[in-house]
């Protein structure tokens, strides 16, 4: 293996870790804000690590592009969206609570 | 790499299997949503594991995208419309939990998932046993030349099997009149709607919906030689307009309802006008010329995605308004199923 395939190996998994991070922190968890919190993190830090390890792989500037659009556009909409989500749970009223989260996973 | 290659293929089925199992056991129908959803995107995956680009694109746009919309906005609908049936009746259920769906006996759901497994096993059975290269492959590669585009799924789409894509701008043309028919040409009037004033959701609507329709042409264009074309191109549309639609924005209320409805016939249309263009002069149905298939495919595509976009759109709108006037007229929308 090359060099450039070694560091698509090495961000890919820190990548992957961020992920795994992210589904914890979802599952784990008390209330909604937190939950946000994580799946954010997994969004942006995981996929951009995996976008950087792809770049390595990228055989041309306009693939390595298309790489980095997808990136930013992810992040665009992860971040929007969970500003909608938290507003939306705040104009109901849900302030972070800091204790157990009541509404299950039945 | 062979050995990691089948077990993420295997990995992959299991987990189709299980989210499909998931979504049509899950106790709320809520959750029965996402887990569709989930599958929709799983299996796009599994599209393009089986070399499928094209489907998977649509399979994400639409089956997870658009109809995940349409499944969690009827939903809203639901609960709204229950919340205040239970305000006046004070029905004895959990006043919370979304909607609830009865449980299936177990005995149907199990000979179906035994007859799945039999279907599934004689299937495979059959397609190991094909010739290789059998069917109609070499048939479409030998006319590869003639066709006017240089990826194959758009040559049999838009120009071997044309009449089966005509058709099926057709069939969404006919959803779009069976809605209608069910709840009325309704969200289509030329009112401000109340909409989203918040500055940041304001601000993403604005930069990703002159994106969305940049990259929609862009998919339109790339069908000619690589995955592509105009679903998928149709479907970005549609989404742009939906975007739109939720945000409130005063430009999608300008259309006149005469121009909703030229859009919602105009993919059909022009691909029946070329199709029999050419009749007189001796061609089949649906046969381009040769020499400027390339462009007449073109021309089709482009009306088919502005129409396809137009008609998903259609469809939002539709429900969308008719669930948000069910919930304003408490139970008047019972009527309307």
């Amino acid at each position: 293996m090359s060099a450039a395939d070694w560091a698509t190996v090495v961000f890919g998994t820190a990548g992957a870790f961020f992920f795994l991070g992210g589904t914890l922190g979802l599952l784990r968890f008390p209330d909604l804000f937190s939950r946000l919190h994580a799946l954010t993190k997994a969004d942006n830090l995981g996929l951009g690590l995996i976008v950087v390890g792809l770049l390595f792989q990228a055989d041309s500037i306009a693939v390595g592009l298309k790489l980095l659009l997808i990136w930013s556009l992810a992040l665009l909409a992860s971040s929007s969206a969970c500003y909608a989500i938290g507003r939306h749970a705040l104009e109901r009223s849900q302030a972070p609570t800091g204790k157990e989260a009541e509404d299950g996973r039945g | 790499m062979a050995g990691a290659d089948i077990l993420f293929d295997l990995l992959l089925a299991a987990f189709l299997v299980l989210l499909a199992w998931r979504a049509l056991a899950a106790p709320q129908l809520y959750q029965a949503a996402i887990f569709f959803i989930a599958f929709g995107l799983a299996m796009a995956l599994a599209w393009t594991r089986m070399g499928a680009p094209d489907v998977a694109l649509a399979e994400a746009a639409i089956g997870a995208g658009l109809l995940g919309v349409l499944l969690i906005d009827s939903l809203a609908a639901f609960t709204r419309g229950r919340r205040s049936g239970e305000a006046k009746t004070k029905a004895d259920s959990p006043a919370d939990g979304p909607a609830k769906v009865r449980r299936m006996p177990r005995a149907p759901i199990v000979f179906a998932f035994a007859a799945g497994i039999v279907f599934t096993a004689a299937w495979t059975i059959a397609v190991l046993r094909m010739p290789d290269g059998g069917g109609l492959t070499a048939a479409a590669d030998a006319a590869m030349g003639e066709s006017g585009v240089a990826h194959p799924v758009t040559a049999v789409l838009l120009n071997f099997r044309g009449y089966d894509t005509w058709l099926e701008v057709g069939v969404l043309l006919l959803a779009m009149l069976g809605i209608f028919c069910a709840v009325g040409k309704t969200g289509f009037e030329r009112e401000r709607r109340p909409g989203d004033t918040d500055p940041l959701i304001n601000w993403l609507v604005r930069a990703l919906v002159p994106l969305m329709v940049l990259v929609s042409g862009y998919i339109l264009w790339l069908g000619k030689t690589a995955p592509g074309g105009a679903f998928q191109s149709g479907v970005i549309l549609g989404a742009a307009g939906i975007l739109l639609r939720i945000a409130g924005f005063r430009a999608f209320g300008l259309l006149p309802v005469w121009a909703w409805k030229a859009g919602l016939v105009f993919g059909f249309a022009v691909f029946l006008a070329i199709g029999t263009a050419a009749l007189p002069a001796g061609r089949a149905f649906l046969e381009y010329p040769a020499e400027t298939a390339g462009a007449w495919i073109l021309i089709v595509e482009a009306a088919c995605a502005l129409s396809i976009g137009f008609t998903l759109l259609a469809f939002f709108v539709c429900l969308n308004a008719a669930s948000e006037r069910g919930a304003g007229g408490e139970g008047e929308h019972r009527t309307m199923n």
